[in-house]
């Protein structure tokens, strides 16, 4: 299915040449599930569903439940299954075990009951009863959901995205199935803007934007080849030879995620957010939160304790150029000097006031 | 079996005071009929809306998904039962669960037709009523409404819009502290919910203590005569429609009252109430054109002073527009233009004007209306009328209700009025297809056709199949089959666990929104005159490309100029596109109509050969002028016998006729004749653009 995984072997995320946005992007989910996903935008052929799945390959393991088809976090009592929740009330302790965060795909044209799961068939027929059958929205839970070519996704499976990404649950109340289940995963979408466009509502629940661009550099171009071709010929070998980094790498991430509920950030940095946010005149209030909570990660991301003006301009970058627009197909067009001469005014004058001191904790 | 999640604590929630006070009141005396938040994504409608259940220790939000299906709405037959045991018995539906508690439709205007009529149906009646596979069963279903919806994604069904006892919109704030708090408190929640809530308990427990006091106070309320004259003015002076909103309105004053500890009701009570109970039923009773829609949603400020307006300049400003809408409207007053917007030119009766469009078109659509997905005119057909018998003015204006889109628009009127300034090519008034358009696009049995042979779409319902059935509802069957006595029928070796017979077949009804494949057809030469006037024009098409974009069509785009036509853009699905090429289009020239008529005939001819499922409408915004000739005959002539085989092809057609000034040809008329098309004056919506206060 996948040209850029060999024999189960996933192309090693650290071989990837270049795109250096995406890979941040997609990292930076990694290190933070609740950032909201990332939706990539650009021409075919730019090997955004392999760094995905090598993004999955290279993510170091999490806790599950043991035999959990949600895979729960055990210590997440907020967001457990009913199963899970049954067996803590019926005194039995949940076994934790070790694993991988996995890409759950959804196909353009999968069908309703695929998605939200639908009434085990067999079962009806064989025996009159009922038992609901999970669908792609059940793996997903914990999971990187990834929909390739997501702006030709058709109208009702946008809808049914959008519900089960604003509760964090999946209701299915369809052909005498009555059934909910938690839905948490981290959304990753790719589209060629060229198709067609996003629908505004989904757009703006996906936390981060990169635009792709086919490298144009002659020299990257064929070393992109030439990885390829060696990980086609000896994909052992290949991930052996970026091991070292790929270990580096998983290690950074593993850190991250365990310092990111320390990070800390200043009220200068909320008043940055928020008036920025104001003078962008975006919709609602997701891109604020987007924007510091993506600063924060990227503060532990960097080992930081604190988040920095830079951080929220990085962060800006990602988080803010969907979310410009005033009403459909009115593009709003981040204007990044704009954004950048909106900071350091901001900054010039905050130099000027005493600086106000104070700090909240905040994971994802 | 539900997974509960923590729930952000409604009073944590920054801001948002007419949401947070029209959801009380809808608890408080759900005589009300619930309340419809709109606006912009990402303002915390729906966490209010959970917030609120976790306020009352006796109620609970019922989640109608979007995807839900029939049966699990209404009830059906227990088949598990049926087959383990023999017996009938009723499953109680979602609207059993919701008797009594808060049944919340998130994204309410995205719910296909056949649900939102049941939920209307019993949101109106209070009662479920199921008669299928044998078993007929009835139930109470008192459910305070809540719905919250994003008006970017399309107008609410007016069937289900009248259901809301209450109106709100959101908008998200723009202030710097207050956003600063925002953020504070939800990432303070996303890092530990419990402590989150445990923090906010005492303000809860205040609060569910001050709607429990409320709720019990609230039959102490007492209405007078004078609270009853009152409601029955302001509701006069918002022109609402039906007398449902006097009814909500005093209830809604009765609950204020309650929630003031008072036992009686004050003008203030009354006033504010108004501001909560009648928006979403104000007739656009000024605005006198079909398929036009005021962007300024209609206030109850701008009939009548309720006293909280902040500007007076706003008010003075809404006043003169009332005034000049009123001298528009009356035929006396100045000059009545002959043709309606939208106006039908049958070429079958012959009618060809405006007089008699009103009613005439009413009774001609409402067969085909009802069977439509997006039908208008069967809907409101239940709005009852309250001004019967008023002059042809009033009928057109009837006209852009029955579209369904006129009475709720909210997020880009009011507030929206604003953001339109910025804008180029924006204008206050937006430009929408007329409801004979609509007609004509339903016409073309789509529908129908998709609806049985994919399996994509969204389920509805099960049905007994005509013909062959290829989408199997199994669960419907099992009903079916499960509904006979099946004490003879052995399970053992059959590896089944009911027979079914032929006549149990059931399949699935699926229903999908199927847009439309727009052909615009730009005249951009220098017949259309000055820039002022290209902006216009170039406006218009921006608007109707949104209204393109909510129903999910495709478009595409030829221009013709100079010599020559030329295919801007082919089909589309961005709207988004086609907006950025036109923008940069050149004007000027001679106008080659006949071989732009020609380039859009075969394009769109092409396209069917291609597609056979393609529902075209061909959109021609014109002065219906032609100078320049395809085979050296004349440039008329030769455009409209194009117009005539475009007709005979059987694609729909809209002429919106740009022509202005003293002396007047018609051609564009003459065009929409030969077309068999829909005819509109681009003048008609200038004139209300001009007079709309924010022009
Ligand atoms: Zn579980």
């Amino acid at each position: 299915m996948n040209a850029m995984e060999i024999q189960g072997r996933a192309y090693p995320f650290t071989a990837l040449v270049g795109q250096e946005r995406m890979k941040q992007a997609l990292i930076l989910n990694g290190i933070n599930p609740g950032l909201g996903g990332v939706l990539i935008r650009g021409e075919k052929g730019t090997a955004k569903s392999t760094a995905v799945r090598a993004l999955a390959d290279l993510l170091p393991a999490r806790n599950q439940v043991k035999g959990c088809l949600y895979a729960c976090d055990p210590l997440d009592m907020a967001h457990l299954c009913a199963a899970c929740r049954e067996r803590l009330a019926a005194g039995e302790t949940l076994v934790t075990e070790s694993g991988k965060m996995r890409v759950i795909e959804l196909p353009v044209s999968a069908t309703e009951d695929r998605v939200v799961g639908t009434l085990d068939i067999e079962q009806a027929l064989k025996t009159g009863t009922k038992k609901f059958e999970a669908g792609i929205l059940a793996q997903a839970n914990r999971n990187i959901l990834y929909v390739d070519e997501v702006n030709l996704l058709e109208d009702h499976l946008v809808d049914l995205l959008l519900d089960a990404a604003a509760m964090g649950v999946n209701t299915v109340e369809r052909e005498g199935v009555s059934f909910s289940h938690p839905a948490r995963f981290v959304l990753v979408g790719t589209m060629n803007p060229e198709e067609g466009d996003l629908r505004p509502q989904l757009l703006d629940r996906f936390g981060l934007v990169v635009d792709v661009i086919g490298e144009r550099d002659p020299v990257l171009r064929m070393e992109v080849v030439r990885r390829r071709l060696e990980f086609e010929q000896d994909p052992e070998a290949f991930q052996v030879r970026y091991a070292p980094e790929q270990e580096k790498l998983r290690r950074r991430i593993r850190a991250a995620q365990e310092f990111l509920p320390y990070v800390r950030w200043n009220e200068q940095i909320l008043e940055l957010v928020a008036r920025l946010a104001i003078h962008l005149e975006v919709d609602g209030h997701r891109a604020d939160l987007s924007l510091v909570k993506t600063a924060v990660t990227l503060a532990a991301y960097e080992g930081r304790a604190s988040v920095s003006v830079q951080d929220v301009l990085t962060a800006a970058k990602l988080a803010l150029p969907h979310r410009m627009r005033r009403r459909p197909f009115e593009e709003g067009v981040l204007e990044w000097a704009e954004v950048e001469k909106f900071v350091r005014q901001f900054t010039e004058a905050a130099e000027e006031r005493p600086a106000q001191q104070g700090s909240v904790q905040v994971s994802g | 079996m539900k997974a509960r999640s923590p729930i952000f604590p409604f009073p944590a929630v920054t801001g948002q005071e007419s949401v947070k006070k029209a959801l009380i009141l809808g608890v408080i005396n759900p005589a009300i009929g619930g309340v419809l938040i709109s606006g912009e994504k990402g303002t915390a409608k729906s966490t209010l809306v959970r917030g609120l259940a976790a306020l009352l220790p006796d109620r609970e939000v019922v989640d109608l998904p979007l995807n839900i299906s029939a049966d699990r709405l209404v009830g059906s037959l227990d088949f598990e039962y049926a087959i383990a045991s023999g017996q009938r018995r009723f499953e109680p539906g979602l609207l059993q669960r919701a008797d009594g508690q808060i049944l919340y439709v998130d994204e309410v205007n995205l719910l296909n037709e056949p649900i939102a009529n049941i939920l209307a149906q019993a949101a109106a009646s209070g009662m479920n009523v199921v008669e299928q596979e044998g078993i007929s069963f009835l139930h109470p279903t008192r459910f305070v409404l809540v719905g919250t919806m994003n008006p970017e994604e399309g107008a609410l069904r007016p069937q289900l819009l009248e259901r809301f006892g209450l109106f709100v919109e959101v908008d998200g704030c723009r202030e710097a502290e207050e956003r600063k708090e925002i953020i504070r408190r939800y990432l303070a929640f996303e890092a530990d919910p419990q402590a989150c809530v445990r923090k906010w308990k005492p303000s809860m427990e205040e609060l569910s203590r001050r709607v429990q006091e409320a709720r019990t106070h609230l039959v102490q309320v007492e209405v007078t005569e004078d609270n009853l004259k009152l409601a029955v003015d302001l509701t006069a002076a918002g022109h609402c429609a039906g007398n449902r909103a006097e009814l909500v309105l005093i209830e809604a004053a009765r609950a204020l009252a309650a929630w003031g500890g008072r036992t009686l009701i004050t003008l203030k009570d009354l006033q504010e109430a108004a501001h909560l109970a009648l928006p979403h039923r104000m007739r656009t009773a000024e605005t006198g054109a079909q398929g036009t829609e005021t962007g300024a949603q209609q206030r109850p400020e701008d009939h009548q002073d309720f006293g909280q307006k902040k500007h007076p300049e706003e008010r003075k400003r809404a006043e003169q527009r009332n005034r000049e809408h009123r001298q528009a409207d009356d035929p006396s007053a100045g000059e009545e233009p002959e043709d309606g917007v939208g106006a039908k030119y049958g070429t079958k009766d012959g009618k060809s004007s405006g007089e008699g469009s009103g009613n005439g078109q009413r009774s001609k659509a409402a067969p085909e209306d009802n069977e439509s997905s997006e039908g208008s005119l069967a809907e409101t057909g239940s709005v009852p009328s309250s001004d019967e018998g008023e002059g042809g003015a009033d009928d057109r204006s009837e006209g852009s209700e029955r579209q369904g889109r006129s009475a709720v628009q909210p997020t880009w009127g009011g507030t929206a009025a604003e953001r339109i300034e910025g804008a180029e090519e924006r204008f206050a008034i937006r430009f929408t297809f007329p409801p004979l358009v609509r007609k004509a696009r339903k016409g073309s049995g789509k529908r129908s056709r998709t609806r049985s042979q994919t399996g994509q779409g969204r389920f509805v319902r099960a049905a007994r199949p005509q013909g062959k059935a290829r989408d199997i509802a199994l669960v419907a069957i099992l009903r079916a089959a499960a509904s006979r006595p099946q004490e003879r029928f052995s399970r053992e070796g059959t590896g089944s666990a009911v027979k079914v017979l032929p006549e149990d077949l059931r399949e699935k009804v699926r229903e999908k929104r199927i847009g439309h494949t727009i052909l615009f057809l730009v005249d951009l030469s220098g017949s259309m005159g000055v820039e002022r006037r290209i902006k216009v024009v170039k406006g218009a098409i921006f608007s109707l490309l949104e209204d393109a974009y909510q129903k999910r069509d495709k478009v595409a785009l030829i221009a013709f100029r100079g010599n020559s036509a030329e295919l801007i853009l082919g089909i589309t699905r961005s709207v988004e596109r086609a907006r950025k090429k036109l923008q940069v289009l050149p004007t000027g020239g001679k106008t080659p109509l006949a071989q732009g008529l020609s380039l859009s005939y075969e394009f769109l001819q092409a396209a069917r050969a291609q597609d056979a499922d393609l529902a075209p409408l061909l959109v021609i915004i014109s002065d219906g002028r032609a100078n320049v000739s395809l085979h050296g005959t004349d440039p008329a002539e030769e455009a409209l016998a194009i117009a005539g085989r475009i007709g005979q092809a059987g694609i729909p057609a809209w002429v919106i006729d740009s022509e202005q000034g003293f002396i007047r040809l018609g051609l564009a008329l003459k065009l929409a004749r030969s077309l068999g098309g829909q005819y509109s004056r681009l003048e008609d919506w200038e004139r209300m653009v001009a007079m709309s206060p924010k022009a």
